[in-house]
């Protein structure tokens, strides 16, 4: 946890300042809303709602956070959980397409295409395993800080991470084909 | 801090978006999230006890300045008991007030401090 989150933290909870958890919001809300994008399959509503959901939750439970690991990771934790509640609530998991949804072929391959398209990749995939790959390759958690915030031993992580990687692998292999054959027909 | 033993096209697209990770502005979300907030903290126990035992001596105090007899505002209810000349609706009256204004002051303490 940085110091100015303890600082933040600590006026909050000593002096029921809400101006500093204001802060806190703003300074992680690009970052967290993101990753709910990502694992929602750039559903911009849906990810701003259980972002805005995890900061009240957060809020309520500061009391509780003992400042083990940073603040960031405690916010995650606690996003993924409504995540993960979201997705239990949904019908069962359908079965994967043979590829990705067409959405690049009508837009030019830009960064921000890029993202909506590794978006809708992941969302194709169980969430466990999304949220494992998002969160060690795209968010940097190692694989035991991703288990700490999933709420799973280390070892099923390293399965999601693996079987993740390989349906992605499937996934994207259309894309870069896609992408390859645009590149060639532009030269 | 992460152990990559090999790298393959899922880690080179992951790596590469991570560096062009857009900024997304705010947009009115920290306002909207902090408009659902609870209003305050609630109060400590000890302290909404102490709110509540407070309000609730005002009640008996202001119970006891309304009965007909003078009694000695320091012992209220020994002279109840002892002067035999308090009439039972009085006392159902100092009772109810006592509940009320504390009630009220529990209310008060979740909803206003």
């Amino acid at each position: 946890m940085t110091s100015d989150d303890r600082i933040l933290i600590a006026r909050i909870l000593k002096q029921n300042d809400q101006r500093a958890y204001s802060e806190l919001v703003n300074r992680y809300q690009s970052r967290l809303r993101y990753s709910l994008r990502q694992l929602t399959g750039w559903d911009e509503a849906l990810a701003d709602d259980l972002a805005q959901d995890t900061f009240i939750k957060a809020f309520k439970k500061l009391a509780s956070f003992k400042g083990e690991s940073q603040f960031y990771t405690w916010l995650y934790r606690i996003a993924y959980r409504e995540f993960a509640s979201y997705k239990r609530a949904l019908k069962p998991f359908a079965p994967l397409p043979e590829s990705l949804p067409d959405t690049h072929h009508a837009n030019p391959m830009t960064e921000v295409n890029t993202h909506r398209d590794l978006a809708h990749a992941l969302a194709q995939l169980p969430y466990e395993q999304a949220a494992s790959l998002h969160l060690h390759l795209h968010c940097e958690f190692t694989q035991q800080e991703v288990a700490d915030i999933m709420g799973a031993p280390l070892g099923s992580v390293k399965s999601h991470l693996l079987r993740g990687k390989n349906t992605l692998r499937v996934l994207l292999s259309s894309w870069q084909t896609n992408a390859s054959d645009k590149g060639a027909k532009q030269a | 801090m992460n152990n990559h033993p090999q790298r393959d096209v899922s880690d080179d697209i992951f790596r590469r978006l991570r560096k062009s990770e857009p900024y997304l502005e705010d947009n009115g979300f920290t306002a909207a999230v902090m408009a659902h907030l609870p209003k305050q903290a609630e109060l400590p126990l000890w302290q909404k006890s102490g709110l509540i035992i407070l309000f609730g001596l005002i009640g008996v105090v202001l119970a006891a300045s309304m009965l007909p007899v003078q009694i000695t505002p320091m012992a209220p209810l020994a002279a109840m008991l002892t002067d035999h000349i308090v009439k039972l609706e009085v006392f159902g009256f100092t009772a109810a007030a006592t509940f009320t204004l504390a009630g009220a002051a529990l209310w008060f303490t979740q909803h206003e401090m």
